[in-house]
C-alpha cells in the first residue's frame, strides 16, 4: 500500500510540476487532516500520563460540584442529576447546566462571566508545537526542535482535555473533524507556485481557502488523491509570500483568513490567524504536511466549541467531561496577542494547527464560488448574545426558543428555581441584614 | 428454440389467446411465414414504453439476462426465449405499465378515449384503446381476433370491479404480456417465386427503428409499413433519411456502440481497491460515457474519418476521470473537452480508461486480454479460450525475480508450442499498451523495471499505444469488421457469418465515403442485405418433400 | 455546617433580592476616587485607596452593614476597577499575617487545576462600631477567630471599614497562585451582583 501510494504521489506531481528550475512552476493541495497543534506527552491513550499533562486528560466532571450554586440546593441537584430512561445525561442535565449563574435565571454559556470560575486543568509542560508568533523568544513555550519562544496558548489550555488530548491525528475531535471533512463538511485546499525550484525558491506565493468541490474517498477510505478543486476567493481565502528551502516553505507572518477546523455544521466557517504563519513541508511521497498558526479571537474559539449542533454546551460537559465556564475562563486569562484598542484587553490567544495535504490540482473558478453554509441558526445566535454579554458586560437573554435543532440540548428556561429566600428556609438558616 | 410458459392469474386466458394467433397476422395471400424472434433488451424494452407511454412511466423490475455472442449482445436475442421467472418478471413489469397508463393523472394523456360511464364496460372505447396500444406494441396492427379476446377481456373485468379502467388496464397487461410484445416477430414473404425471403414492411420497419433509434417504430414509420411504402427501396430510403436525421440517431447508435466495444460490461469490472485506490465507481461510468462521447462526436457530429478513433488525441474528461489522466479539471460544466498532447502517449479508443480497464485483471494489466480484445473486437478474428490444461502459475507469479515484467513472463509463457499460436496474435499489442496500469493510468515501470512498449505486428514495428494505433488504423479489417457488427447488430445475426456477399456492397461505400458512419449506416439500412432472411424452416421442410 | 457557613448562605439568599432588578443595568458607579495616600475616611458609602510602594489599599467603609459578602464582593469589584484603571492586568491579594494567625496560607489547588481568581481568598480585614458601642472592633479572618462572637447581631453594626492590600500586576497571571486575581475576570464576575455600600 505504501509503495503504490508514493507511486500514485509522484505521477500526481509529474503533471503538477515542471522541474526545470528558473521555471514558473505549481503545486495543489487538497487537505486531508486537519488538527489543533497539541504536543502530545503520553504514549497512545489520552488518559495517559506525560510531560504536557501529568495528571493525563482532565477527570470525569463532579456534577454535583458543577450544579450546585448558593440559589440550588443539594436535593435539587440531585434531582437534576438523576438518570432518565433512555434520554442522554446532555439532555437530562441541560437545564440545570445552563443555568449555574449567581442568580437563577441567568444563562451561563451565554453568560459564562456570571458563574465563578470553577478552574481548569491546563498543560503545565513546557514543550509546545507552533510559531513564535510575538518574536520573542522569552515568552512560550520550548519547540519540540529546542526552539525558544513558541507560542501556543490554546494548547495551554486545552491541551489536556479529553476530546483535544491524544497522539497526532489521533485525538477525539481530530478525527471526528478530520472524518467529516473528508465526508464533504468542508474542503481546504492549498496552491503553492515558485518560480525558481520547487524545492529551494525566494520567490513563492502560498494560497489556502476553501474549496465547494468534495474530497473523494478511495474504497479504503482514503482521500484520493490527483483530483480537481476550485480555490474559492472568499472570506476563507489568503495568499501569502514564501520562501522555500530544502523543500520547507515557510510564508511571511501576515492575518490568514482560511477553513475553520470543525466538527459540526454549526461551527464551521471562517477561522482568521492574526499575525499568521505558515511552514509546510513538501515530502518525497508527494504529500504536505505542516502548520499554519496565529492568533485567534479566544471568543470565537469558545463560542463554536461551545455553541453548535449536536455537541453544544451541555453535550461538551457530559459526554467529554469539559467545562465550559472552566474553558472560558481559562481560554481569556491566556489569552496572549491582539489587545483590544480600547479596553487594551487581549482578544487574540496564539494558537497553532496541524496540516497534511494530498497532491491535488488546484484551479481557479470560472464562475464565482458560493460558501455552501447555513447561517442564522440557534448556535449563531447564541454566538451573537454571548459576544453581547461580553463586551457591553450586561446579561443576555437566550435566543427564543424554537430556534434550535433537533437532538440539541439546550435549555431556554431555567431548571425550576427556588423563588428567593425559600433555598434558605431549605438550609434553616434565616436572613440577615 | 423451446420456450416454456408459465402463465397464471388473471393474465392467463388473454396471453394464451394471444398465442394462438402467434404465426400469422397480416398475410392475405398466404404466403407470409414467421422467419425468426428477437427478444427485447432491457434497453429496448424501456425505451420502447417511454415512446409508446411517456417517461412518466417507470419501468421497474427484472429483466432477463442477455448473452454476447460473437462479440455482440444483439446477436444473442434471435436465440434466448424467456425462462418461467423471467416470465413472472415481465407479467409484473408489465402489470405495473398497464396500472400506470390507465391511472387518473395519466389517463388524459395516455388513453385515446373517455368511456360513456367510468364505471362499467364500453366496447367502444375499449376497442379504440387497445387496437392503439396492440399497433405500437406488437409494431403492426392487431387481428380482429386478438383485439376481440382483449375487448372482451376488458369488458367483462369493467364489468365485474364497476371500473372501466380497470377493465383496460388488464387488457392492457395481456398485451404487454404477450410474445408478440416482448418478443419482435420477423415475418417474411418469398421473393422471386421463393427464390429467396424479405420481411414485410412492419417487420421491416422494426428492424429499422431498433436500430437507428434503438426504440420502438414511431407512427409515421407505422404508416410507411401499412401504405406498404417499405416494401419499396425508395420508401425504405425515404423512412431512413428521416429517421437519420432525427436526434435519436445518437441513441440508437449509441446502443451500438455500446454493443461493439461490450462496454455494457464496465459495469461489472472490479478492481483492487488496494493497488487502484483511485478506481471506483464514479471512474467506471465515467469512463463508459467518455468512450461514448468521442465515439458519438467524431463519428455522427464531426462525421469524421471513423478510422480515426484509433488514433484521436481528443477526448472528453470528467472530474473523477481526471485523477487518472493526471489532468486539471476546470468544472466548466461535468465534461469538458480535452485533447491529450503527443507526449502523453494517448492513442485513440485503446487507451480510454474504458478499455484499458475492462480488459486487465483486476489487480494488474492483461497484454494478452488487451490483445484479445483488439483482435476480436475491432477486427473480428476471435481467439478461442486457452486449453483448460493450461498452467498459468508462470504469468501470475509476478515475485519471480527473472521475470519481473509481464512481457518477460510472457514470453517465457509463449515457448509452449500450445500457447504460442494465440499469445503471437493477440501479445504485441497487449504490450504495446504496457504503459498503462489496469485502470488505465500512465506508467513508466512494472515491477520496477523500465517498461518496453515496442511491439511488431504483421511486420510492422512499432512503439507503444502511439504506435498501435497508427497500425489498427490502416488495417482495413478495422472498418470491415465494425460494418459486418453494425449489420448483425441491425439484423440479429453473427458476425463472423457476415460474409462479403453480404457485407462488400456497403463496405464499399464506407470506404469510399471516406470511412464516414452515418453513410455506412444509410448504406447498411437500405442494403436489400438487410431485410433479406433465410427461408422459413417451415418452407424449407415442405421444399424438400417437394 | 459551620455557623460561617450558616452565615455566608444567608447572605447570598439577601443578595439575591438586592441585585434581581440588576439584570439589565450595571450597577451604579461609585461617586467618588478619593486621591490616594489618604487614610481611609470613616464617612459613610465612601471608598478609599491609599498606596505604599507598589501595594494598594483599598477601603470600603458604611454605616448601613448589609452583609459581609456583600461589602467584601463590593471591595474586590472596586479592586478590579482599580487595576484595569491602572493599566495593570491583575492583583496580588496581600495576606498581612501575625503571630497566632490559625487559617492557613492558600496553597495551590492540588490537582493543578488553574484559575482566573478565587474570591474565597480574597479576605479583607474588618473594623467596625456596634450599636451602643463608641469603640471599633478589629476582626481579621486571618486569626482564625469567627466574624461575628456568638451572642452578637451583625445587624447592630453601624459602622464599619473593610480594606484589603492590593499589588497590581501586569503580565500572565499566576493562575496557579491562589492569591492572585485576574482583574478583567473579578470585575465581570461582580459588576452585575454588587450595589454600592451606604
Amino acid at each position: 500500500m505504501r509503495i503504490i501510494f508514493v507511486s500514485v504521489g509522484l505521477i500526481g506531481l509529474a503533471f503538477a510540476t515542471t522541474p526545470a528550475s528558473a521555471v514558473p512552476w505549481v503545486r495543489g493541495y487538497v487537505v486531508d487532516a486537519y488538527e489543533p497543534a497539541f504536543y502530545f506527552g503520553g504514549k497512545l491513550s489520552q488518559d495517559d500520563l506525560g510531560t504536557d499533562c501529568p495528571k493525563g486528560a482532565v477527570p470525569d466532571n463532579d456534577y454535583a460540584k458543577i450544579l450546585k450554586t448558593s440559589w440550588r440546593s443539594d436535593a435539587e441537584v440531585k434531582k437534576l442529576m438523576t438518570p432518565v430512561e433512555g434520554r442522554e445525561p446532555g439532555g437530562i442535565m441541560a437545564p440545570g447546566l445552563s443555568y449555574r449563574g449567581f442568580r437563577p435565571d441567568i444563562e451561563t454559556y451565554i453568560n459564562p462571566f456570571a458563574a465563578p470560575d470553577p478552574g481548569f486543568q491546563q498543560v503545565t509542560g513546557k514543550i509546545a508545537e507552533g510559531f513564535n508568533l510575538d518574536n520573542n523568544p522569552r515568552t512560550g513555550f520550548s519547540g519540540t526542535k529546542g526552539e525558544a519562544g513558541i507560542d501556543n496558548n490554546f494548547y495551554r489550555v486545552m491541551g489536556c482535555t479529553l476530546t483535544y488530548r491524544g497522539a497526532p491525528w489521533k485525538g477525539y475531535l481530530s478525527e471526528r473533524s478530520t472524518d467529516k471533512m473528508v465526508d464533504g463538511h468542508y474542503t481546504m485546499v492549498i496552491r503553492v507556485s515558485g518560480n525558481q525550484d520547487p524545492m529551494n525558491d525566494a520567490d513563492v506565493v502560498v494560497e489556502v481557502g476553501y474549496s465547494p468541490d468534495q474530497m473523494v474517498k478511495d474504497p479504503m477510505g482514503k482521500v484520493t488523491p490527483d483530483y480537481s478543486y476550485r480555490l474559492a476567493k472568499s472570506a476563507q481565502f489568503t495568499k501569502l509570500k514564501a520562501r522555500i528551502r530544502g523543500g520547507v516553505i515557510e510564508t511571511e507572518q501576515k492575518d490568514i483568513r482560511m477553513p475553520e477546523f470543525s466538527w459540526a455544521e454549526s461551527n464551521r466557517g471562517e477561522a482568521l490567524f492574526q499575525k499568521g504563519k505558515m511552514r509546510l513541508t513538501m515530502n518525497n511521497d508527494g504529500t504536505l504536511l505542516g502548520m499554519a498558526g496565529g492568533y485567534r479571537d479566544w471568543r470565537e474559539i469558545y463560542g463554536r466549541d461551545t455553541f453548535n449542533i449536536p455537541s453544544g454546551g451541555p453535550t461538551r460537559e457530559t459526554f467529554y467531561h469539559q467545562n465550559q465556564i472552566g474553558m472560558f475562563y481559562a481560554l481569556r486569562r491566556n489569552a496572549d496577542g491582539i489587545p483590544d484598542a480600547t479596553t487594551g484587553q487581549n482578544t487574540g490567544i496564539s494558537t497553532a494547527y496541524r496540516i497534511r495535504a494530498l497532491p491535488a490540482f488546484v484551479v481557479d473558478p470560472r464562475q464565482p464560488v458560493v460558501i455552501d453554509q447555513q447561517a442564522g441558526e440557534r448556535p449563531y445566535q447564541e454566538r451573537d448574545a454571548f459576544m453581547r454579554a461580553l463586551t457591553t458586560r450586561t446579561l443576555q437573554a437566550p435566543p427564543p426558543s424554537g430556534s434550535g435543532g433537533g437532538g440539541y440540548y439546550r435549555s431556554t428556561t431555567p431548571a425550576p428555581a427556588p423563588v428567593p429566600g425559600q433555598a434558605s428556609k431549605s438550609t434553616g438558616a434565616t436572613a440577615v441584614r | 428454440m423451446r420456450k416454456k410458459f408459465v402463465i397464471s392469474g388473471l393474465l392467463a386466458g388473454a396471453v394464451l389467446a394471444a398465442m394462438g394467433g402467434l404465426v400469422l397476422a397480416q398475410d392475405t395471400s398466404g404466403q407470409e411465414r414467421l422467419a425468426g424472434m428477437r427478444r427485447l433488451s432491457e434497453g429496448e424494452y424501456r425505451n420502447t414504453i417511454r415512446d409508446i407511454f411517456g417517461a412518466s412511466i417507470t419501468v421497474q423490475g427484472r429483466f432477463e439476462p442477455e448473452r454476447r455472442i460473437a462479440g455482440l449482445l444483439a446477436s444473442s436475442t434471435t436465440l434466448l426465449s424467456i425462462t418461467p421467472s423471467g416470465l413472472d418478471g415481465y407479467l409484473r413489469i408489465g402489470d405495473s405499465i398497464a396500472a400506470q397508463v390507465v391511472d387518473e393523472k395519466n389517463r388524459p394523456r395516455t388513453v385515446p378515449c373517455t368511456p360513456r360511464a367510468a364505471k362499467a364496460a364500453d366496447s367502444a372505447c375499449a376497442a379504440e384503446a387497445l387496437s392503439q396500444f396492440g399497433l405500437a406494441l406488437f409494431r403492426r396492427p392487431l387481428t380482429a381476433e386478438e383485439l376481440k379476446i382483449r375487448v372482451a377481456l376488458a369488458d367483462k373485468i369493467a364489468a365485474d370491479t364497476g371500473n372501466f379502467h380497470n377493465g383496460l388496464r388488464y387488457a392492457l397487461s395481456s398485451l404487454l404480456a404477450s410474445p408478440d410484445f416482448l418478443f419482435r416477430k420477423e415475418r417474411a414473404v418469398p421473393v422471386d417465386g421463393g427464390k429467396s425471403w424479405t420481411l414485410e414492411p412492419y417487420s421491416r420497419a422494426t428492424r429499422l427503428s431498433y436500430l437507428l433509434w434503438h426504440s420502438t417504430p414511431d407512427v409515421a414509420l407505422l404508416a410507411a409499413a401499412a401504405s406498404g411504402e417499405l416494401a419499396t427501396e425508395a420508401g425504405v430510403a425515404k423512412q431512413v433519411d428521416r429517421l437519420m436525421a432525427s436526434p435519436r440517431l445518437e441513441k440508437g447508435m449509441e446502443a451500438f456502440y455500446s454493443d461493439y466495444l461490450e462496454l455494457d460490461r464496465g459495469g461489472d469490472i472490479s478492481k483492487d481497491a488496494t493497488i487502484y485506490p483511485k478506481y471506483n465507481d464514479a471512474v467506471a461510468q465515467g469512463a463508459r460515457n467518455e468512450t461514448m462521447r468521442v465515439m458519438l462526436e467524431l463519428t455522427l457530429r464531426q462525421k469524421g474519418d471513423f478510422r480515426d478513433l484509433m488514433t484521436t488525441r481528443k477526448t472528453y474528461i470528467n472530474r473523477a476521470l481526471a485523477p487518472i489522466y493526471g489532468v486539471p479539471f476546470n468544472f466548466d460544466g461535468e465534461w469538458m473537452p480535452h485533447e491529450f498532447s503527443e507526449k502523453d502517449g494517448r492513442s485513440g479508443l485503446l487507451t480510454h480508461i474504458s478499455t484499458l480497464s475492462l480488459f486487465s485483471h483486476p489487480g494488474r494489466s492483461s497484454p494478452t486480454n488487451r490483445g484479445v480484445a483488439v483482435v476480436d473486437i475491432l477486427m473480428c478474428q476471435p481467439i478461442p479460450q486457452p486449453p483448460g490444461d493450461i498452467d498459468f502459475s508462470l504469468i501470475n507469479d509476478a515475485s519471480n525475480p527473472k521475470l519481473k515484467t509481464v512481457r518477460q513472463r510472457l514470453s517465457a509463457h509463449a515457448t509452449e508450442k500450445t500457447c504460442a499460436s494465440c499469445h503471437n496474435r493477440s501479445d504485441p499489442i497487449g504490450l504495446s499498451l504496457e504503459h498503462f496500469d489496469s485502470i488505465g493510468a500512465w506508467r513508466d515501470l512494472d515491477n520496477g523495471e523500465k517498461i518496453d512498449a515496442t511491439a511488431t505486428l504483421g511486420g510492422q514495428s512499432f512503439d507503444g499505444a502511439v504506435g498501435l494505433g497508427k497500425v489498427l488504423r490502416d488495417n482495413p479489417r478495422f472498418p470491415q469488421c465494425f460494418a459486418r457488427k453494425m449489420f448483425a447488430y441491425g439484423t440479429g445475426g453473427n458476425t463472423i457469418a457476415v460474409t462479403p456477399n453480404t457485407y462488400n456492397s456497403f463496405l464499399n461505400t464506407f470506404i469510399n465515403d471516406g470511412y464516414r458512419v452515418p453513410g455506412l449506416i444509410r448504406a447498411v439500412a437500405t442494403s436489400p442485405q438487410f431485410f433479406q432472411v433465410p427461408a422459413p424452416v417451415s418452407v424449407q421442410a415442405s421444399n424438400q418433400k417437394t | 455546617m459551620t455557623a460561617r457557613v450558616h452565615l455566608r448562605r444567608s447572605l447570598a439568599a439577601m443578595l439575591l433580592v438586592v441585585c434581581v432588578p440588576a439584570l439589565a443595568q450595571p450597577a451604579s458607579p461609585p461617586a467618588t476616587m478619593p486621591a490616594s495616600s489618604h487614610p481611609a475616611p470613616s464617612a459613610p458609602g465612601v471608598f478609599a485607596l491609599r498606596k505604599q510602594g507598589n501595594t494598594t489599599r483599598l477601603v470600603v467603609t458604611g454605616t448601613n452593614f448589609t452583609g459581609r459578602e456583600a461589602v467584601e464582593h463590593y471591595l474586590a469589584w472596586r479592586a478590579a476597577e482599580h487595576v484595569t484603571a491602572s493599566k495593570a492586568r491583575w492583583f496580588s491579594f496581600v495576606e498581612r499575617r501575625i503571630a497566632g494567625d490559625k487559617v492557613l496560607t492558600p496553597k495551590p489547588d492540588a490537582e493543578g487545576q488553574r484559575y482566573s481568581f478565587r474570591l474565597e481568598y480574597f479576605r479583607p480585614t474588618w473594623r467596625y462600631k456596634l450599636a451602643g458601642s463608641p469603640d471599633w472592633k478589629t476582626w481579621r479572618p486571618l486569626s482564625g477567630a469567627p466574624f461575628f462572637a456568638l451572642g452578637l447581631d451583625a445587624k447592630t453594626i453601624i459602622n464599619y471599614e473593610v480594606s484589603a492590600d492590593i499589588i497590581p500586576r501586569n503580565g500572565m497571571l499566576a493562575d496557579y497562585d491562589p492569591l492572585a486575581f485576574e482583574a478583567v475576570a473579578v470585575s465581570h464576575y461582580l459588576i452585575n451582583q454588587v450595589t454600592t455600600p451606604r
